[in-house]
């Protein structure tokens, strides 16, 4: 294992304590887009009126899931 | 200050969000303190290693026809970064063996610079990612060696750091790429405009000197 595999797998069990996940403060616009299990939509937004329909797979990323 | 990105080669909003936090750290104060880590993601992890699918037919066989007009909106905001989306000649890939390079390519120092090229080459150039003499060219233009990199992709080396990161991404509450991370203080989702990133990168600097 490299120095840098052993540093991440250091860091990814200490992101658990005790099985919890670790809480970030969320920072950002809550809306903005992500890529989600291939699908990459345009968020919507108030102001995107050419964008009327809901995508389906989009899921609104809000930071708390 | 740390930033870990967790993206996928074949993800558009990763792409974009790389150059909108490039912008955003282009008005910040303190990018001189700046370190960027990229981290793995899989967007399509099922998907065959060895097999090249055009994306167009891709996402129309998964999401239906509305996947031309997904594609063509995120194409434009692509255009407004200064990118070129080209869907049409795109390949949907297994992208574990391109990770697998950005971490050697990290190991050598030139972890960005692989990581950029590798984008463009999926995006603008249509290359088959899952073909190992393409990743192997791709990475020595990014200054990566190119026969540790070959030796790499003969093997399973950094697949167990592939895994790590994104068993790390979930363990953050990740669901989706681009993600940022600050320090593992503050978590970004998603593939804000510059101000926004420029806005909580301030913040986040200002609250970890406060708290110096």
């Amino acid at each position: 294992m490299s120095k840098d595999q052993a540093d991440q797998s250091a860091t990814a069990a200490g992101a658990m304590p005790g099985g919890a996940a670790t809480l970030l403060r969320t920072l950002g616009d809550a809306n903005a887009a992500v890529c989600t299990d291939g699908f990459c939509e345009v968020p919507q937004r108030p102001e995107a009126a050419l964008l009327p329909e809901a995508a389906p797979g989009h899921k609104r990323d809000d930071g708390s899931h | 200050m740390k930033i870990e990105i967790w993206s996928d080669v074949v993800c558009p909003w990763c792409y974009i969000g790389k150059r909108r936090l490039e912008h955003a750290l282009g008005e910040f104060e303190h990018a001189d303190e700046v370190e960027i880590a990229w981290r793995s993601f899989q967007l399509n992890p099922d998907t065959p290693p060895g097999t090249a699918v055009p994306t167009s037919e891709y996402l129309v066989q998964r999401f239906g026809p509305q996947a031309s007009q997904m594609t063509g909106r995120v194409a434009a905001l692509g255009r407004d970064e200064g990118l070129v989306l080209d869907f049409d000649s795109s390949l949907t890939v297994n992208t574990l063996d391109a990770h697998r390079l950005l971490h050697l390519a990290a190991d050598q120092g030139v972890g960005d610079a692989a990581k950029e090229r590798l984008l463009r080459a999926h995006f603008t150039e249509g290359a088959d990612l899952s073909d190992p003499e393409t990743l192997v060219r791709l990475a020595g233009e990014a200054g990566v060696d190119q026969d540790r990199a070959r030796e790499v992709l003969a093997g399973t080396e950094y697949a167990d750091a592939v895994r790590a990161d994104i068993e790390l991404a979930q363990a953050f509450g990740a669901t989706g790429v681009p993600f940022f991370v600050i320090d593992r203080k503050y978590g970004i989702s998603g593939a804000q405009p510059a101000e926004a990133f420029l806005q909580a990168l301030r913040t986040a600097y200002a609250e970890e000197t406060q708290d110096a």
